[in-house]
């Protein structure tokens, strides 16, 4: 049964926590954070005063200047131009934006930094922790969740501290210092363009918050679309050989239908959303064109050509900056629940870890004890009840018994994969849990069901339990478990999770992993059940080399894999019920020889 | 070119839509236009006149001023107020006309491209499910997924996005462009004079930037595939006790990943500090040039105030264009790759003779010298097979991996069709015969069994989605995995995961078993169909499909002796070639691959 379940994360978490803690990773970089800020406040600075200077270009230097010409020109002369005066205000223009420039510079790369940096810092302490969780963290979470929090979750939180808090520290100072420079030229023009601020505000907000919802509806929807791909994809043989490809095909139309509609809605509020802001605007600099064309006419109290010119600009302009708050807003809020998967995994605690003051383990000889052994993995279904078993250290151990009876348990018990909720568990009279997990580990050899190869080549594969190895080394590994023949493809690449070799291949593979280590302990979970006949009867010889002289844990579902071990131990419902060699449990015509006559029955028949 | 064609067939539906909301967007532009003049005039005609006392008496230079000053009341010494509410009416009224025109273009823009795009997507996924295996086997699926998904996504954002720009940008700059020139050409010229070296700038950035950012695309994706891998074999990685090397090898690959996004951050800081030098001297070249010709009386105040807005309408977009242009390369790619998909030729669903269509299949099955290869340059997979199975019959085919077994059901199914000789099904040859109604007679139970992400209950019903639950529990009952299901706590309700996580592999084969059980075939295929099954399990499969497959004509392929014994005929398949045919007991007194596995497994008792 599935206990996969993502865990669910409210989109409405509070939104300050997650701010804070996002922040204290660009924190972490106080000069490039305070170098960031400041040149983005210089950015802002330098924006607000272009309109102020324009205006000084034109009350100071134009107005006055045709004001003084008009004599000439009514006398049909054109005065000398002074063209240092128009040089001085075009300087200045230049010093303007080359303090701009300079800063631009700077906010751009240091936000890239800071975000390239967080990413990397995230994704590392992510990975690690995932390195440290215990299998029933695994149990509970797919590996493709996992993922997409290193890869994609990791990147839009940090695009919120980055580029995102760019807009906002623009944003503020820029309204600030814009608001500043008006008043001090005419309060009452500054007063009706505050007016239109928060409504600008509500309405951005507003809008962003809809678009936002209907983008993650599609977006949802888009997982679905990807998912349906992947499925009929992956099953596209089933779909033909069932002739079900137009019955799929019409499934997806609707789903493709349901996309499009959460799609265009989103697009919609898109749509409506500048249109909105910029005809708000523009309400704001109609009044200003009404009252300031008033005050520049009024002979006292009026404000100049070039203060109405600024004031007509600013009032265009001053949306920009509500709209990348808006903007902020939306992303931190779309982030949110990004932010929440990620500091979940960081904040989780290993099920499984060193006790403090745990020693190593020295050389381990082998000896296995389980004493009063219970185990559950939910509360509700107890696997393994009481268990108490001592296996000898060179001793091989089978274990037969049903699917989901607790043979399994009982190898991930040894390996430390996972606890026993009470019992003892003892490894040369010494309790496991006492000591660290790393040295018990490493004197353990497993062989899974499923191998599992990383990219590289085949010896790299091999040596992965022992980078120091020989090659000579290697190749007797290869010669022990019957693989001989991989002696002459050291360097292969296997491909990406070993895809390039067949399961038989890999297996073999990993069986030569495992024995490299020289493991006291082995431990081979169904091994074989994954490989065919001839190839498993290729390898029978090889297991009985791996085992000899090494403590042997052994699940199989193939009793010629088995009926050669030490002892045979029967697992039922969680409890030992048979145990004994091959010889015994036959004499003691029990469910191992019920088990073994009913198999020789079908063959020989 | 040809990719643009490709991309106005997949939207020349829709084209009177995309004409109007083109033209809208066209008139948004030209409108806006309008809003400088405003100004313009507010201070040409209305504040000189009142200033001077009404000595100086309006004046308009162009066409569009003498417009406005033909809307507005005379200007006469009392109507002061009137004539400034009626400009910022005015102003309103052509911003409402500028919003309304561009949310209309938009949303009409959105909802032809959504409908453009969602066809797209269905008809992608239809394609898909009617191209022949040949093309899946080829392609992996995360490489046709990523071209639905992203490639379609990159043309849905050329098509919403990127034209809308292209057409509003060169719009925006031969209209405000226009509105200079008229004006004052000499002013105009030099207003725009840097404008091509600020665009081609950009446009080589961002071919540039298109590079840096493919190679930080790449390290992502060598990032995601550490973590991918990683995550897959985390139980390899705890039992070797390798975390930290785990650790080493990803902190290796997200430095890297790091160093190349920190190239990626600097390249942008670079081009934008160049980019605003550019901009900001082709600005002070306009505000010297404007307050020059202001100056010697060739343009008024009011019109160089509205240049000033037209400069900045004109030269801040530029850069946005260039990477509009570099973007369009990355959606004709897109549209290269899914036209490659859609331009795969399709499997013919039509039968050579549809005469048949009405009859049932009696399931007899003959191939007369067949012979077998992909390619013609290729080594024949088959050769020169021959044999009959009688309606009723069991055939089983026995064989080492990649002796041809599958390959004769493939062409059983006519996935592919026979290189040479025939393959006849009730004595015609198959080619007379519809994929899908032959497909529908044949019953083919996969080696690696799919299951679909639904409840059980809908992947056993998934070709009959009308069957009662008694059915389905019928066939759930042959198929050994009723008991199972029966103790799942939501029962056939279950969800099974992505392709089956949470059923064991033998699980997951029996369900798939229940499911060609319960569309009740003609011909019974079953490859390597309980290989994951246990022994015991597997007995009460075949007394359970003893019954079933009485009268029904069955190819049996297994490992199993035990599978196969009861076959009416068994055929021995060594690389492509039938060596032996007979039944068990013949087979198994011939020195050969049969004896061998029969010794092999009769050796495990």
């Amino acid at each position: 049964m599935s206990q996969l379940q993502e865990q669910q994360f409210k989109d409405q978490g509070s939104i300050l926590p997650f701010l804070r803690r996002t922040f204290s990773y660009a924190m972490r970089h106080p000069k490039w954070f305070g170098t960031f800020i400041g040149a983005v406040m210089i950015v802002a600075i330098t924006d607000a005063l272009y309109p102020l200077l324009w205006k000084y270009f034109i009350d100071s230097l134009i107005m006055p200047t045709i004001e003084a010409s008009k004599a000439s020109w009514a006398q049909g002369i054109q005065p000398a131009i002074d063209y240092t005066q128009i040089a001085y205000f075009v300087s200045l223009f230049l010093l303007n934006s080359s303090v701009q420039v300079i800063a631009v510079f700077f906010f751009i790369r240091y936000a890239g930094m800071i975000e390239e940096t967080v990413v990397y810092e995230l994704r590392k302490e992510m990975f690690a922790k995932l390195q440290q969780l215990s299998f029933s963290y695994y149990d509970k979470s797919a590996a493709g969740w996992l993922l997409s929090r290193i890869t994609s979750d990791s990147k839009k939180v940090t695009q919120l501290i980055s580029w995102g808090f760019l807009d906002v520290v623009w944003a503020v100072n820029m309204i600030f210092f814009c608001l500043a420079f008006m008043f001090y030229y005419s309060w009452k023009l500054t007063l009706i363009i505050m007016i239109s601020i928060p409504i600008l505000i509500v309405v951005a907000v507003k809008i962003r918050l809809l678009i936002l919802k209907y983008s993650r509806q599609a977006r949802k929807i888009n997982s679905e679309i990807t998912a349906s791909y992947s499925e009929h994809l992956n099953g596209v043989q089933v779909n033909k050989i069932t002739a079900q490809e137009e019955r799929v095909s019409d499934e997806f139309r609707g789903l493709s239908n349901n996309m499009r509609r959460a799609s265009f809605r989103a697009a919609f509020h898109t749509a409506l959303y500048m249109p909105l802001v910029i005809f708000i605007g523009s309400l704001a600099a109609g009044l200003i064109l009404y009252f300031g064309g008033n005050m520049a006419i009024a002979t006292t109290g009026g404000i100049t050509v070039g203060t109405l010119a600024a004031f007509f600009t600013y009032a265009t302009q001053i949306f920009w900056p509500i709209l990348d708050i808006a903007r902020f807003y939306a992303l931190a809020q779309g982030c949110l629940s990004a932010g929440e998967r990620i500091y979940s995994l960081i904040d989780e605690e290993p099920e499984i870890q060193n006790k403090e003051g745990a020693s190593d383990f020295k050389e381990i000889k082998g000896n296995i004890e389980f004493r009063a052994i219970n185990f559950h993995y939910v509360p509700e279904k107890p696997i393994l009840q009481n268990i108490n078993l001592q296996i000898q250290s060179g001793q091989s151990i089978a274990l037969v018994g049903e699917t989901g009876g607790g043979k399994s348990t009982i190898t991930n018990l040894i390996g430390r994969f996972y606890e026993a909720q009470s019992g003892q568990l003892l490894i040369d009279g010494e309790n496991i849990y006492d000591k660290t997990i790393h040295s018990l580990r490493s004197q353990l050899g497993v062989v899974l069901q499923t191998p599992h190869l990383f990219s590289g080549t085949v010896i790299d594969n091999i040596r992965y339990g022992n980078q120091q190895a020989s090659e000579e080394e290697v190749i007797t590994a290869l010669q022990m478990v019957g693989a001989g023949e991989f002696a002459e493809r050291l360097t292969e690449e296997v491909g990406e999770s070993g895809d390039k070799l067949s399961m038989g291949e890999k297996q073999l593979i990993s069986f030569a992993r495992a024995i490299l280590t020289n493991p006291r302990i082995i431990i081979m979970d169904e091994a074989t059940s994954s490989i065919d006949t001839l190839t498993e009867a290729r390898i029978q010889k090889g297991i009985q080399q791996i085992i000899a002289g090494r403590t042997a844990v052994i699940i199989a579902h193939r009793l010629s894999t088995i009926k050669h071990c030490d002892r045979i131990l029967v697992i039922r419902n969680g409890q030992i019920v048979e145990d004994g060699s091959h010889q015994d449990l036959l004499a003691e015509e029990g469910y191992y020889y019920r088990l073994y006559t009913g198999k020789k029955e079908v063959v020989i028949g | 070119m040809q990719n643009l064609y490709k991309l106005y067939q997949i939207l020349h539906k829709w084209r009177t839509p995309y004409l109007i909301a083109a033209l809208l967007l066209i008139l948004s532009t030209m409108v806006r236009m309008l809003e400088p003049k405003i100004l313009q005039v507010a201070i040409d005609g209305v504040i000189t006149y009142y200033q001077s006392d009404g000595t100086e008496q309006p004046t308009a230079n162009d066409g569009i001023a003498t417009w406005i000053y033909s809307i507005l009341p005379d200007i006469t010494s009392n109507n002061i107020a009137w004539v400034l509410i009626c400009l910022a009416l005015l102003y309103i009224v052509i911003a409402a006309i500028r919003g309304a025109s561009m949310f209309g273009s938009s949303a009409i823009n959105a909802n032809s491209t959504e409908k453009a795009i969602k066809r797209l997507r269905d008809n992608l996924f239809a394609h898909l499910q009617k191209l022949p295996l040949s093309f899946h086997s080829k392609n992996t699926t995360g490489e046709i997924i990523q071209r639905c998904t992203g490639d379609v996504d990159t043309v849905r954002g050329f098509i919403s996005s990127q034209i809308v720009d292209i057409v509003l940008l060169s719009t925006l700059f031969i209209s405000a462009f226009t509105m200079m020139a008229i004006v004052h050409l000499t002013y105009a010229l030099i207003a725009v004079c840097l404008i091509p070296f600020i665009a081609i700038t950009a446009f080589l950035f961002f071919r540039n930037e298109q590079k840096v950012w493919k190679a930080h695309e790449a390290e992502q994706d060598k990032l995601t595939s550490i973590t991918e891998e990683n995550l897959a074999g985390i139980r390899v990685v705890k039992a070797y006790a390798k975390e930290d090397f785990e650790i080493d090898k990803f902190d290796r690959q997200n430095k890297q990943t790091l160093e190349v996004g920190i190239q990626h951050v600097m390249l942008h800081a670079w081009f934008w500090t160049l980019s605003d030098i550019l901009v900001w001297v082709q600005f002070s070249l306009s505000v010297f040039a404007g307050g020059y010709f202001t100056l010697t009386q060739q343009i008024t105040v009011g019109e160089l105030i509205s240049f000033y807005t037209y400069a900045f309408v004109v030269t801040m977009p530029m850069r946005r264009l260039a990477q509009v242009i570099a973007k369009m390369g990355q959606a004709m790619v897109a549209v290269d790759r899914l036209s490659s998909i859609l331009d795969e030729k399709i499997e013919s669903y039509e039968g050579e003779g549809l005469d048949n269509m009405n009859t049932t299949l009696q399931g007899k099955i003959e191939f007369q010298h067949v012979s077998f290869r992909y390619k013609e340059d290729q080594e024949y997979i088959l050769k020169d097979i021959s044999f009959v199975v009688e309606p009723g019959e069991t055939m089983a085919m026995v064989g080492p991996t990649g002796s041809g077994k599958s390959t004769i059901i493939a062409l059983l199914s006519r996935f592919y069709d026979a290189t040479e000789g025939q393959i006849l099904i009730d004595d015609k040859p198959i080619e007379t015969y519809a994929r899908p109604y032959l497909r529908k007679y044949l019953g083919v139970v996969l080696q690696k069994a799919f299951l679909f992400s639904t409840t059980i209950k809908n992947n056993i019903a998934y070709t009959q989605q009308d069957a009662g639950e008694e059915a389905v529990i019928k066939a759930a009952t042959a198929a050994h995995i009723h008991q199972i299901i029966d103790i799942f706590p939501k029962g056939y309700d279950t969800i099974v995961g992505e392709k089956g996580v949470g059923l064991s592999g033998g699980q997951q084969q029996r369900v798939a078993l229940a499911r060609t059980l319960l569309e009740n075939p003609a011909i019974l295929v079953l490859d390597d169909t309980t290989s994951a099954v246990d022994t015991e399990t597997e007995e009460h499969i075949q007394l359970a499909l003893k019954a079933y497959m009485r009268d029904k004509t069955t190819i049996i392929i297994a490992h199993r002796i035990t599978a196969v014994k009861h076959a009416d005929k068994i055929i021995v398949l060594d690389k492509g070639e039938v060596v032996d045919i007979g039944t068990h007991d013949e087979l198994k007194e011939q020195a050969g691959f049969y004896q061998d596995i029969y010794e092999v497994q009769a050796a495990d008792v």
